[in-house]
């Protein structure tokens, strides 16, 4: 079972990920939003392109927690409504780092059904068991990487936007 | 109706002292700290606490104080609602421009009603067969209407306890100012039965002094769930970071986390551990790792408080639904 490389591993060593996605990061000004909806909507303004999250159930999903799928109209995000809120933060801002950092797409998965299947898709899958390559790795890292940066800075210091000014 | 209004004022008083610290330190949090306080003075012209005659004696004794009293009562919601919006993705900002004309429009008709007798606490009720008085009732009451609707549409869609409790708020003040409108109303054109007048007057005064409170109340929910989890976060963190599961990776981010961002940080790495059936939790490893995500979910500022599916899609400009 290939495992998706902790993103630790290659912090300033022979793959700077975390150097490239900090930069993209910054350079998109996402650190200063304070909402998931902020940073979605900067990221589709960056892609020129809509992006549509949608939380969906998970019966079929298996260890799939989300997905990218994207269409000539529009980049579809998928999360599983019956995740955790939290989880599907980061499984949401994961697949918008991929969108962001222009991943390409070569991961065809025919498990999920989907009526736009000839878009470009790339799932998000704690423990990467649905063999991908070295390099898809390194995407995955990087995504997931951003993703928990993103995290972080949705959870900074004041926190929460109404809780501040109400809490 | 003096317990209630003392209630009312007692509540935001309250409330305005837990604000300050925040609005000390943080510059977001100062509206409603301010806003809390204006209303607590605004209830304080009411008379239950200090006599009316005292407050209006040094604005020439002839119920100046109730333009005082109300324009208080507006701008304190006024603060309340822009604090609101200043969140809210797709609300339109109120500029200072709005709080100008909402407290002046009203003080226009003020200014032109004959104001004979003393100090009395039923001066409006009195005088509203005046033409200028009804006007200004009329307008006062159409601004407290229009802000606590931009406070509710602010808080559309936001399900904390202390959404709802400020929602409700904002729709009691709507109802009570609708109710206090048809009374006027009624009492200028002398149309209904004088029986009605202090009917819709009682329902006015607990209607609007209930909503008061219970949108306050919001404002402690509020903090009140804000300081829980503050404390809760280290304490939820320390029993996630003693179990065996919590050891195997390292944080994967250069800058050092929050308390919070740690705790993120270790509730995700678990939950993948959990969805790729890599781990088996007990029931109470379970339940400390939902508590923990619950923690975090409320801190997050747009998580969806629902379980139903939902649909957005963000276009560059704003989202859409």
């Amino acid at each position: 079972m290939a495992a998706v490389p902790d993103p630790t591993d290659n912090v300033d060593s022979q793959y700077p990920i975390a150097e490239r996605v900090d930069a993209a990061i910054d350079e998109a000004g996402l650190r200063e939003l304070p909402t998931l909806a902020g940073i979605i909507d900067r990221v589709a303004a960056i892609h020129g392109k809509p992006i549509r999250l949608e939380q969906v159930g998970d019966d079929e999903w298996g260890t799939l927690t989300g997905l990218w799928v994207e269409t000539p109209e529009m980049s579809r995000i998928f999360t599983r409504r019956t995740d955790p809120v939290a989880y599907q933060f980061v499984c949401a801002l994961h697949e918008a780092v991929h969108i962001l950092l222009g991943h390409p797409s070569c991961f065809p998965t025919d498990e999920i059904d989907d009526e736009t299947a000839t878009g470009v898709r790339r799932p998000r899958t704690p423990g990467g068991s649905l063999g991908q390559s070295g390099r898809q790795l390194s995407y995955e890292a990087e995504a997931e990487y951003g993703a928990r940066v993103l995290a972080q800075s949705l959870l900074r210091a004041g926190d929460n936007p109404v809780e501040l000014r109400f809490g | 109706m003096e317990l209630l209004e003392t209630a009312t004022f007692t509540v935001l008083a309250l409330a305005f002292c837990i604000r300050v610290p925040r609005a000390l330190k943080y510059r977001e949090a100062r509206l409603t700290c301010v806003g809390t306080g204006l209303g607590a003075l605004a209830i304080l012209t009411l008379g239950s606490i200090i006599p009316q005659s005292v407050l209006d004696a040094p604005l020439g004794g002839h119920n100046l104080l109730k333009l005082v009293q109300t324009s208080l009562a507006l701008v304190a919601i006024w603060l309340g609602a822009q604090a609101a919006i200043s969140v809210a993705p797709l609300a339109h900002r109120m500029n200072a421009i709005s709080l100008l004309v909402i407290v002046a429009l009203p003080a226009i008709p003020f200014l032109l009603i004959r104001r004979t007798e003393p100090t009395n606490a039923h001066f409006l009720d009195h005088n509203i067969r005046q033409f200028p008085a009804w006007v200004y009732a009329t307008l006062y009451l159409g601004a407290l209407i229009y802000v606590a609707m931009r406070l509710l549409f602010a808080f559309r869609g936001r399900n904390e306890i202390g959404a709802w409790l400020i929602k409700l708020g904002a729709c009691a003040i709507i109802i009570a100012s609708i109710d206090e409108e048809t009374n006027f109303t009624i009492q200028l054109l002398s149309a209904g039965p004088r029986t009605f007048a202090p009917v819709l007057s009682d329902v006015f005064n607990l209607v609007f002094y209930l909503g008061v409170c219970t949108m306050t109340s919001g404002i402690v929910a509020y903090t009140s769930t804000r300081a829980l989890r503050e404390w809760q976060v280290p304490r939820v963190l320390d029993q996630l970071k003693s179990e065996p599961f919590a050891q195997h990776r390292a944080v994967p981010v250069r800058t050092a986390p929050s308390q919070l961002g740690e705790l993120y940080l270790v509730t995700v790495t678990t939950r993948d551990l959990v969805v790729a059936g890599d781990l088996q939790l007990t029931r109470r490893q379970l339940r400390r790792l939902r508590r923990a995500e619950r923690i975090i979910a409320h801190s997050l500022s747009d998580a969806p408080q629902h379980k139903t599916a939902t649909v957005t899609t963000y276009t560059g400009k704003g989202k859409h639904d």
